[in-house]
């Protein structure tokens, strides 16, 4: 696109993130909030039903869904999306992008610095945003292959069972804190010290939480507790890792280069977040899951718009893409996460 | 130890934070860290004042006269909070349950023009505990000097209503309005008329006199004075003058604003003030005076320098749009000072 385009196709992102955003108001409070009440809702009823394990293993069963459940919930569509400041305007100390802290080993605030800052401004710049394959895979001519990559999809399964500890260890740049690397172009705004004591206290609560405490509490049945908050992990991390997978790493998602955002124009960013990001295709409920990150490439153009508010602009945005022929990628769940295995698998190879 | 096994396990700071969504769906309005209070009754005294009685829940501490409150209202799904001096004495919530209200509605206000849409009587609002000093003195003294100008009668009309029955020096109240404008006369008048020792005099915005004026008949008083600014100023010069004690209640009036012109601005962050313009961001300019700022994107995408803005004006300068007065949360890569700011980093 010329630099003419560039300008007029921000202009045309801009006043629909304008539009919409004159919009939000009580329906998106009033919907985070029903979100909230249900995680909990889900949360209490799985925690108590996982007990009910010790009576018939089908109700614990129930349970493990429902504790799964509540823990994607409150990571995707709560923790995920108000920690990028989208309810931030409703002064709710409680939906605060500053003071949440989520259901999972990584320490929020740690993540907020990394994913919002790192990942949102250099979205797939290589070298500069470390989600990209998240320093385990290789998903693109830009990295050199190594013999490792060959058995990179067991690493990527790998990665999915323990997505929780994936994202923890990841967002604190542990390579540089635990192995002392350095990288010239980085300025640490926390020091190490203060980055491990995050990791290890919020990782401990997190491992102590669901596998002494809660166990404790349920008496006889611990086992049958203790195992549930496994599998309502595993499953969670499971569904996350998916998703995440899904919104940067199908086979048409581009990276870019260093050079690329030096000095780079509205348009121009506008135009990067387009090319990194895919959508997914899915109901309401399929979407809320997600935490609307199945609204990928809505949520890098507008990163702090309420959730509540990605569905509505999908089709107006889409609309502008087409009008600029700027590719559009979205597809259903099966056909886009058969894409990012087909990359994973592709790039094992030299 | 609740809270922090709530900090650990349930990742919230209080408990009560936690179970927020769930309790507000019986009893609304109730938020961790605030009162409840249901609105008894909300009615307009002219064009520019409107009165709300509110009954605060029972744990919610007594005020003493001459206090104010914040009073935080849900505005289409925001939560917007302004401070209001409690213009009713302790003595008639203890009897009635009730404190109330005198609020000026500002036209272009985000806050007290919307009011009567968002508070029917019957519906549910919060306040914080009552704060202040601006108190009427409890011990022995001497004769009292009262000027109000405008909305700045409030506190007076607690004070009155609670303390002329318990004192027998001399008070004066002087009150500068616009004519046709005083409030409460009624309540000031009988006020007047069942204590001999307390004298009101109801004067146009030109008609304020120099202070030695209204001295004449008082001995050595102790000067109370709420309004305006420049009448606080004015106030506070000439008792000094005199030799006599002074105290005022500032409080926030909106102030004329001209973005075209350049004007320069005070940031209190801390105990420290920094001297800004009104032209590039805040960000760009606490940065240049080695204030330790964490900056992001600088585009107002990751939020990395958002910061709770205490008081004061700012302006989007993506979307042009003036903040609120209060307290609000402005992310400093993309907002201009407007006026004076008090911030927390």
């Amino acid at each position: 696109m010329n630099e003419q385009n560039l300008m007029a196709f921000a202009k045309d992102l801009d006043d629909i993130k304008a539009s919409t955003l004159a919009k939000v108001g009580q329906t998106d409070a009033d919907y985070i909030r029903r979100v909230v009440r249900r995680q909990r809702y889900f949360e209490w009823s799985g925690r108590l039903l996982l007990v009910a394990g010790f009576w018939t293993p089908w109700l614990w069963a129930i349970g493990v869904i429902l504790l799964a459940l509540a823990k994607i919930i409150d990571n995707m569509e709560i923790g995920h999306n108000v920690m990028h400041g989208q309810y931030d305007w409703m002064n709710d100390k409680q939906l605060n992008s500053k003071t949440y802290e989520w259901d999972i080993a990584c320490d929020g605030q740690s993540w907020n610095r990394v994913h919002n800052f790192e990942h949102h401004t250099y979205t797939n710049i290589i070298g500069k945003d470390r989600d990209f394959g998240y320093g385990l895979l290789r998903l693109s001519n830009d990295f050199r292959w190594r013999v490792k990559n060959l058995w990179q999809f067991v690493t990527y399964l790998l990665l999915s069972v323990l997505f929780q500890w994936g994202v923890s260890y990841h967002e604190l740049a542990a390579e540089r804190v635990f192995m002392g690397k350095k990288k010239a172009n980085r300025d640490g705004k926390v020091s190490h010290e203060e980055l491990k004591r995050r990791f290890f206290s919020k990782g401990a609560r997190q491992l102590v939480k669901d596998y002494v405490l809660f166990p404790l509490l349920a008496g006889p049945a611990w086992l049958w507790v203790l195992g549930g908050n496994l599998v309502a992990n595993l499953l969670r991390n499971l569904w996350t890792s998916t998703i995440i997978f899904c919104g940067h790493f199908t086979e048409a998602v581009q990276t870019f280069k260093e050079a690329d955002c030096v000095n780079e124009s509205q348009g121009q960013w506008y135009f990067r977040q387009a090319l990194g990001s895919s959508n997914l295709q899915g109901k309401h409920w399929f979407h809320v899951l997600t935490g609307h990150l199945s609204c990928q490439i809505e949520h890098h153009l507008f990163p702090d718009m309420p959730s509540s508010r990605y569905q509505e602009v999908a089709p107006q945005v889409q609309a502008v893409f087409a009008k600029y022929d700027v590719p559009y990628n979205t597809g259903p769940f099966w056909r886009q996460y058969g894409s990012v295995l087909k990359r994973i698998l592709r790039y094992s190879l030299p | 130890m609740i809270d922090t096994m709530t900090k650990w396990f349930l990742h919230h700071q209080q408990l009560a934070g936690y179970l927020e969504p769930i309790m507000q769906r019986f009893k609304p309005a109730w938020r961790a860290g605030f009162y409840r209070a249901e609105v008894a009754c909300i009615e307009p005294i002219n064009e520019k004042y409107l009165e709300l009685w509110l009954a605060p829940e029972s744990t919610w501490p007594i005020h003493k006269a001459g206090q104010h409150l914040e009073l935080t209202v849900e505005m289409n799904g925001q939560l917007r909070t302004r401070v209001f001096t409690i213009a009713s004495s302790p003595e008639q919530y203890r009897a009635s349950g009730l404190v109330r209200l005198i609020i000026r509605t500002h036209e272009l206000g985000r806050f007290t023009p919307h009011l009567t849409t968002y508070l029917a009587s019957e519906s549910w609002c919060n306040i914080s505990a009552p704060q202040g000093t601006f108190l009427f003195p409890q011990r022995k003294m001497g004769a009292t000097l009262m000027v109000a100008g405008g909305s700045g009668i409030t506190p007076f009309l607690a004070m009155l209503s609670q303390h002329l029955g318990e004192t027998c020096h001399p008070v004066k109240l002087i009150y500068i309005a616009r004519a046709g404008e005083h409030l409460a006369e009624k309540e000031l008048n009988t006020l007047a008329a069942r204590y001999a020792h307390f004298s009101y005099f109801p004067i146009g915005r030109t008609d304020f006199e120099p202070l030695t004026h209204y001295l004449n008949d008082l001995d050595a008083p102790v000067v109370y004075c709420c309004g305006p600014q420049a009448l606080m100023e004015q106030v506070a010069t000439q008792s000094r003058a005199a030799n006599l004690s002074y105290f005022d209640e500032p409080f926030g009036l909106a102030t004329q604003i001209n973005l075209a012109e350049r004007t320069e601005h005070a940031v209190k962050v801390a105990h420290h003030q920094y001297a800004v313009d009104n032209q590039r961001s805040l960000l760009d300019q606490l940065e240049q005076q080695r204030v330790s700022v964490r900056r992001g994107c600088g585009m107002g995408i990751c939020h990395q320098c958002q910061c709770v803005k205490k008081q004061g004006l700012v302006r989007d300068m993506r979307t042009g749009e003036l903040s609120d007065a209060g307290e609000s949360l402005i992310q400093l890569c993309v907002v201009q000072a407007v006026t004076d700011v008090e911030i927390t980093l």
